[in-house]
């Protein structure tokens, strides 16, 4: 069978044996875009966070049928050194990361957050972003949160008059 | 060595650290290795052996240092940065002894296959007293050892260069860290490099950004996970459903035909 679907901003079409495989195993093994992380396997940790249409998925869980058709974003397609995410420029400035492995899927969501919730309060950071980190940088983590969405609300300002 | 007495220093305050560490055989080893001075002398002797294949063009196999062609000095470190900050520390430790500014500097971890081996891993809060010693004086002996280079191309003694923002100068002349390096097939070893004084460090001993980070919120690094070997196959534990249950065989012919990445790609 075969899948097709968008991968930042590229298309593929993906031959497979299995259409439950986990959509991680195609990004990951398949495309080769390692920077989405395997953590437990079981849709728990958030470790495998990306966007499909635009909403957080757990990829480890997430069967790739699911997927047909549909545009995916990664972390490696959220931003770069040359145009950064607000999310990521937020990580650096409060030195987020410490081992970094578990980053990407939190600063996924993060994104994916700040798209419905632009101004999120401490509450609406402790239901949605249930990611787990055993490094502990969920203080920082926060502070980040609520800078990037200083910075996503400062462009989304810039932005506005140009749509109107 | 202009440091010795502060060395010896260094050394007797590791021993404490040893001693009064957590006692279990992983760090048992670690202390061997601290406080074995044979050890640290081999890892520059090995180093300096290697001179040619480490002091290369970027795509030569090294063991340290590597320099770019924009005069970026890559530090390859035997130690693994975690999180806990061993890169910056390294990269401070470095850069001042090579007088070169933290933008220059990049650490990247030391590939098994051609590069420095750590045969005493990273833990036990060791990498930055175990590599302190000898880290400077690798640092300083590279950056000698570039002093020598630079005179000979600029035709002004040893004696009469300095070296700022991994440029050497003398006479009104000058020469980054790479120009000196293109070319030269035979490189001069000082045999004792002088460590600067500490208290002319730019960046021991001060705050700087954390040098790690960049890469990480674009999701670069590479986890012992994300290591993939041409044809590499991928498998998963089957567990058994009970408790006690004994292994007889498995049929593996489906398991077999499965997915490959180079069937795969489009």
């Amino acid at each position: 069978m075969k899948i097709s679907m968008i991968v930042n901003g590229q298309s593929h079409a993906i031959e497979l044996t299995d259409e439950y495989t986990p959509l991680l195993w195609v990004i990951r093994d398949i495309l080769g875009l390692k920077g989405t992380k395997f953590g437990c396997g079981k849709a728990a940790c958030g470790a495998c966070t990306l966007h499909v249409d635009g909403e957080a998925v757990r990829s480890c869980s997430y069967p790739v049928k699911f997927a047909e058709g549909k545009q995916i974003t990664t972390i490696e397609g959220l931003g770069n050194a040359e145009n950064p995410h607000p999310v990521q420029q937020a990580w650096i400035e409060e030195i987020v990361p410490q081992c970094g492995y578990c980053q990407p899927g939190f600063m996924m969501a993060t994104a994916a957050l700040l798209n419905k919730i632009p101004n999120p309060t401490d509450e609406d950071i402790d239901n949605n972003i249930i990611n787990v980190c055993r490094c502990g940088t969920y203080y920082r983590m926060r502070k980040a949160i609520h800078k990037a969405a200083d910075k996503q609300n400062a462009i989304n300002k810039i932005n506005e008059p140009a749509k109107a | 060595m202009a440091d010795n007495q502060s060395s010896e220093k260094k050394l007797s305050r590791r021993k404490f650290l040893v001693r009064g560490g957590l006692g279990t055989i992983g760090v048992l080893a670690v202390g061997t290795y601290v406080l074995r001075n044979p050890i640290r002398r081999a890892i520059l002797e090995k180093a300096n052996e290697m001179d040619l294949a480490y002091m290369g063009s970027t795509d030569n196999p090294m063991l340290w240092f590597e320099l770019s062609k924009d005069n970026v000095v890559i530090l390859h470190s035997p130690k693994i940065e975690m999180g806990q900050g061993t890169f910056t520390g390294l990269a401070q430790m470095a850069a001042d002894e090579l007088e070169i500014s933290m933008s220059k500097i990049k650490v990247v971890h030391a590939t098994t296959a051609t590069g420095n081996i750590d045969g005493m891993s990273t833990g036990g809060s060791t990498s930055i007293s175990g590599l302190w010693q000898p880290l400077r004086e690798l640092a300083a002996t590279f950056r000698e050892m570039m002093k020598i280079e630079a005179a000979k191309k600029l035709g002004v003694p040893v004696s009469e260069l300095s070296v700022q923002e991994g440029i050497v100068s003398g006479n009104g002349k000058s020469l980054t860290y790479s120009e000196i390096s293109e070319g030269v097939t035979d490189w001069t070893v000082p045999d004792a490099p002088v460590l600067k004084d500490i208290s002319t460090y730019k960046f021991v001993g001060k705050p700087v950004a954390r040098v790690d980070l960049a890469d990480k919120v674009y999701g670069a690094p590479m986890f012992g996970l994300d290591a993939e070997m041409p044809n590499m196959l991928y498998g998963a534990v089957v567990r058994p459903s009970k408790i006690g249950a004994k292994f007889i065989s498995a049929t593996t012919d489906k398991a077999e035909k499965m997915l490959r990445r180079d069937q795969n790609c489009k």
